[in-house]
């Protein structure tokens, strides 16, 4: 056996022992997996008022915590940022209602539509209390197709209505839930739908 | 012999790059692709060079 045969096998195994150290260190965490870039969390103001019935503006996120899953997302400047939340991902807060928005991984093995019937809503019928779809449409916005899916489900013992729109992307889908009390949906339902309409990709060309 | 230990080197060194660059990871598996994928990498380049240099060296001692 020569020297060089010697060497690549006490680098290979040196290399692997790197690799091992740097995997299972509490350092490499910070590097594998994604994490919250502050640039995220700043909004930009936009003076353009939600609707034409709404005096309400909306403040623009831009998220820029996945290469190529970069997004903006407009919500109301009066919805409250709630903190520490995953990569990727917002939950903002209002009276009586949440809206988050994620970014969801879907199989390459399946489409956005499939895996939202199949997966997706299979999922919520078993977490949600009382899961009843009410609507179900795909609509398409600026080339984006977006399936929403509107159902009613019991919170804590309230019973609440929730619209939740899979944007699909060329990476991941942009996920958007936005959720009330039953009762004052309807009076959110206008806000809900401009939080959707604005979603958009930055790096989809 | 020495062929089938080049041809499962390239094998494990194809798969790890596979997995490294072109696999759809899902979220939860992200640490564990970036171990593998890498290790399997490392192994499969190391071994593919430690056979062209083996080769090479019985070659030179044969010619010797």
């Amino acid at each position: 056996m020569n020297k060089v045969v010697i060497s690549i096998f006490a680098f290979a195994l040196l290399a692997l022992g790197g690799l091992t150290a740097y995997t299972f260190s509490p350092l490499s965490k910070k590097n594998v997996v994604p994490q919250v870039n502050p640039v995220s969390l700043v909004p930009t103001e936009n003076n353009i008022p939600i609707n034409s019935t709404s005096s309400a503006v909306l403040d623009v996120y831009h998220n820029r915590d996945m290469a190529e899953n970069y997004y903006t997302v407009s919500v109301p400047k009066n919805w409250k940022l709630e903190p520490n939340k995953p990569a990727g991902s917002y939950t903002f807060l209002f009276p009586n209602g949440t809206c988050t928005a994620e970014l969801m991984d879907v199989p390459d093995n399946s489409t956005l539509e499939l895996y939202i019937l199949s997966q997706d809503e299979s999922a919520l019928k078993h977490s949600l209390s009382h899961y009843s779809r009410t609507n179900y449409q795909k609509i398409s916005i600026d080339g984006n197709e977006i399936y929403q899916l509107t159902y009613t489900s019991i919170t804590s013992r309230i019973l609440s209505k929730t619209v939740r729109a899979y944007i699909s992307g060329q990476d991941r889908a942009g996920l958007l839930t936005c959720s009330s009390a039953q009762d004052t949906f309807t009076q959110y339902s206008s806000v809900f739908d401009a939080v959707i309409k604005s979603f958009k990709w930055e790096n989809s060309k | 012999m020495r062929q089938l230990f080049l041809f499962i080197s390239l094998g494990v060194l194809c798969f790890g790059i596979y997995l490294w660059q072109f696999y759809d990871v899902p979220d939860s598996q992200i640490m564990i692709n970036f171990y593998v994928s890498r290790f399997l990498a490392i192994s499969g380049a190391s071994s593919v060079l430690m056979n062209i240099f083996w080769s090479s060296s019985k070659k030179r001692k044969s010619e010797e």
